[in-house]
């Protein structure tokens, strides 16, 4: 059974004009640079993960703890063949967690060499946003260390800058990823 | 000095004073004027007399002279006889008045001249008794001789005598009178002058003394009677003296201290009698507001004046004034708690007795109504009867109609029953497939979340080709919102499903009802069967029994009028007893409001 046969022939051309809508691009005259991001939720905070650094996010992945590492580190998960190391993105900003026993939250592989992952309390979905639009005026964000951020989107999203945050990882703790 | 002497002594003095003056002066009055009396009785019995007889003498001795000197002129003896008779009178008479004026003769000088007068007379007689004797001789020229010789110088002598004595006299009137005119004119003059100055200087210093020894006392008392009257209790007159103002002052003194000691006392007795007052007067206010467990503090102190006794006595009649009070009051309240709750009582029973006389007054006017509907009824009845009769036998008819329809019904009832036992297994299947549409619901559902999560990578997948991954960017997220509207489809459909399912418990449980339910009505329509049987058996016995009944109820019509007539009075009976009932209420109402009104009246007391 194929996915769009429940649909009646007038439901899939409805889809049909409506998906052409949509793909039509915005700005075609004046391209401008952009940044598209993931975005996640962290406690009640949504922050983007720019997504050229992101290679899959994946749901329901068994975690095995790893003693004798820091906190931020949740273990480590096979993910399609590949053993990645699963960090809890707010510990690692520096946030304070809020987690629940047995509370299966999503985990996004990042393309880094590092293989590492990082586990969030929710994927709210993709976005893309202008660069112009960024500003570095964030005075109400809980995330301290302004080092981690690209930038903040005129509604309040915070842009990381994940290079920042992996340079600071390794520069920091060797441990994780030797 | 005087402060001892009374005042009676001392106006005695002032009188004793006046009188001795009065005396002094009429005493030397009295001395004044016998003194100008002598004066005058010394110039009016002494010096006159002694003037006149000597002009007297003096005269009857120049007469005498004449008469002698006459003989020289007689011619003959008898003229000289006549002329000697005639001398020797004059001589008689002059010797008299000699006589006499010796017996004024008073002083020396007089005595003294009068005698020499006396010589020169007897030698002037002798001398003219020889004239005589010679001119009887007829000798003229000694007569003559001697006339002129020492007869004149006796006579001459003679008067010149009685002249010194008259002048003598004359001198002597004078000084007497000149020392009588002395003492009237001014020794008298001066002398009550004196006697009056002095008098009056002894007067006004006695009655200056005594004038001032009364008015300073009495300034004194009347000082301390202004105080006394001004309030000032405590003056006192310093008066020692032992006349009447020293008593008077002692009494002074004795009433103020009696009088301050009254009013000390008097003072005394008003702050008691102000405090017992007050103290009464408190315990009034408060028996007053209703507290009659306050009890007046009784005095017993030893004041046994009669004020204290009286109080004292009035504190006891009052605590027992409101003892009694409190008695009378605690048996009010006694006898008003059992009149409230007897009247309470009587109420409750009046009130329900009233209701009860409404109650049966609306029975007994519906009571007519339906005995007059009965009335009518009966005779309807009457008339139906005979109606129901007919009726009855074509009910016999009907009824057993009725029995073969009940068999039918029967019939029809058993294939219901099967009938709803069939649509039971049927929806039990129906919820068995109701099941498994969940269970494909919750697959939909997880191959929803997977495609969302395949959509979110695909998105990735596509952003990461960059460009030319921007339309397989849009389907992603396309498939990714229909994937959420899957969710959402899922979840109404999940709902719907609990509906149906609830439903089909409900028509499951109901199918059985009904299944029940036509075993029932089978059972019942039996029953019907049964009952229409014995139904008709029994219309055919009402049908005789209605006939009976027309018969009766004839009767029922004139027993029906006299059970009205009957009930009629009832009414009127039940009226007026609920008028007396209202009536009496009403008086419980009144006797329970005065209960409660006296409660509240006695409440008000504290006992």
């Amino acid at each position: 059974m194929r996915v769009f046969d429940h649909f009646s022939a007038e439901e899939l051309a409805i889809l049909r004009s409506r998906a052409a809508r949509i793909a039509v691009p915005l700005h075609i005259a004046e391209p401008e640079e952009s940044v598209t991001i993931l975005l996640v939720k962290i406690n009640a905070e949504q922050y983007g993960l720019p997504m050229d650094g992101i290679s899959a996010v994946y749901e329901d992945v068994q975690i095995t703890p790893v003693p004798n590492v820091p906190e931020a580190a949740l273990g480590i998960a096979n993910i399609r063949g590949r053993i990645v190391f699963v960090l809890d993105l707010g510990s690692v900003l520096g946030l304070p967690t809020r987690r629940q026993e047995n509370e299966n939250l999503p985990v996004i592989v990042l393309t880094s060499a590092l293989e590492l992952a990082f586990q969030v309390n929710s994927v709210e979905g993709i976005e893309t946003i202008p660069k112009a639009a960024l500003t570095n005026n964030f005075p109400h964000l809980a995330l301290t260390r302004k080092a981690f951020l690209e930038g903040i989107s005129s509604d309040g999203k915070a842009v990381l800058n994940l290079n920042a945050i992996l340079d600071n990882l390794v520069a920091n703790n060797h441990s994780i990823t030797a | 000095m005087f402060k001892n002497i009374n005042v009676g002594t001392r106006l005695a003095v002032l009188v004793v004073t006046f009188v001795v003056i009065l005396l002094v002066l009429g005493a030397f009055t009295l001395i004044q004027t016998n003194a100008i009396s002598k004066a005058i009785d010394s110039i009016t019995s002494d010096h006159i007399v002694a003037i006149l007889d000597l002009t007297t003498l003096q005269a009857s001795m120049l007469e005498l002279d004449g008469t002698g000197k006459s003989h020289f002129l007689a011619i003959s003896d008898a003229e000289i006889t006549q002329l000697d008779q005639k001398v020797q009178t004059q001589r008689a008479d002059i010797q008299t008045q000699i006589t006499n004026l010796g017996a004024v003769m008073s002083d020396t000088f007089e005595v003294s001249n009068y005698s020499n007068l006396k010589v020169s007379w007897q030698k002037f007689v002798t001398a003219q008794d020889q004239v005589f004797a010679l001119l009887r001789q007829k000798n003229t020229a000694d007569a003559q001789t001697l006339t002129k010789g020492d007869l004149a110088s006796q006579f001459n002598s003679a008067l010149q005598f009685a002249d010194d004595l008259t002048k003598h006299n004359q001198d002597q009137s004078d000084l007497v009178n000149k020392d009588a005119a002395d003492l009237t004119g001014r020794t008298i003059p001066i002398s009550l002058a004196i006697i009056i100055a002095v008098a009056l200087v002894l007067v006004i210093s006695i009655a200056w003394w005594l004038i001032r020894s009364i008015t300073q006392p009495m300034q004194q008392l009347l000082v301390g009677v202004t105080k006394i009257a001004g309030g000032d209790l405590t003056y006192r007159i310093n008066n020692t003296s032992k006349d009447e103002f020293g008593a008077l002052s002692q009494a002074f003194n004795k009433m103020g201290q009696n009088l301050q000691d009254l009013v000390e006392t008097e003072q005394g007795t008003r702050a008691y009698i102000e405090n017992m007052v007050t103290s009464y007067m408190r315990f009034v206010g408060k028996v007053s507001v209703g507290d009659l467990t306050e009890r007046v503090q009784l005095d017993n102190n030893n004041n046994s004046s009669a004020t204290s006794h009286d109080l004292h006595e009035l504190g006891a009649n009052l605590n027992g004034m409101v003892e009694g009070l409190s008695d009378l009051a605690k048996r009010i309240r006694e006898v008003t708690l059992g009149v409230s709750s007897s009247s309470a009582e009587i109420l409750a029973a009046t009130t329900q007795q009233n209701a009860s006389a409404t109650e049966q007054d609306t029975t007994v006017t519906q009571t007519i109504t339906t005995v007059e509907e009965v009335r009518q009824t009966v005779r309807q009845t009457a008339e139906r009867a005979q109606a129901v009769a007919d009726a009855s036998r074509q009910s016999v008819q009907v009824s057993r109609a009725g029995e073969k329809a009940v068999i039918e019904t029967i019939e029809g009832m058993k294939a219901i029953r099967e009938r709803v036992e069939s649509i039971a297994e049927t929806i039990l299947v129906l919820s068995g497939r109701t099941q498994q549409i969940g269970d494909i619901i919750a697959a939909v559902n997880e191959i929803a979340d997977q495609s969302k999560l395949l959509a979110l990578n695909a998105g990735i997948e596509a952003a990461r080709a960059g460009e030319e991954g921007k339309g397989f960017a849009v389907v992603a997220m396309e498939v990714r919102q229909l994937a959420e509207q899957s969710r959402q489809a899922t979840a109404r459909v999940r709902g719907i499903l609990n509906e149906i399912q609830q439903a089909t418990n409900k028509a499951v449980m109901v199918t059985e009802e009904g299944s029940k339910g036509a075993e029932t009505g089978m059972q019942l329509v039996e029953r019907a069967g049964d009952s229409i049987r014995e139904l008709a058996a029994t219309i055919e016995e009402a049908a005789q029994a209605a006939t009976q009944i027309a018969a009766s109820t004839h009767q029922q019509i004139s027993g029906m009028d006299q059970l009205s007539t009957a009930i009629t009075s009832i009414k009127q009976a039940t009226a007026q007893t609920a008028a007396s009932t209202k009536q009496a209420e009403r008086s419980a109402k009144d006797l329970n409001d005065l209960a409660s009104q006296m409660e509240k009246a006695v409440s008000r007391y504290r006992l």
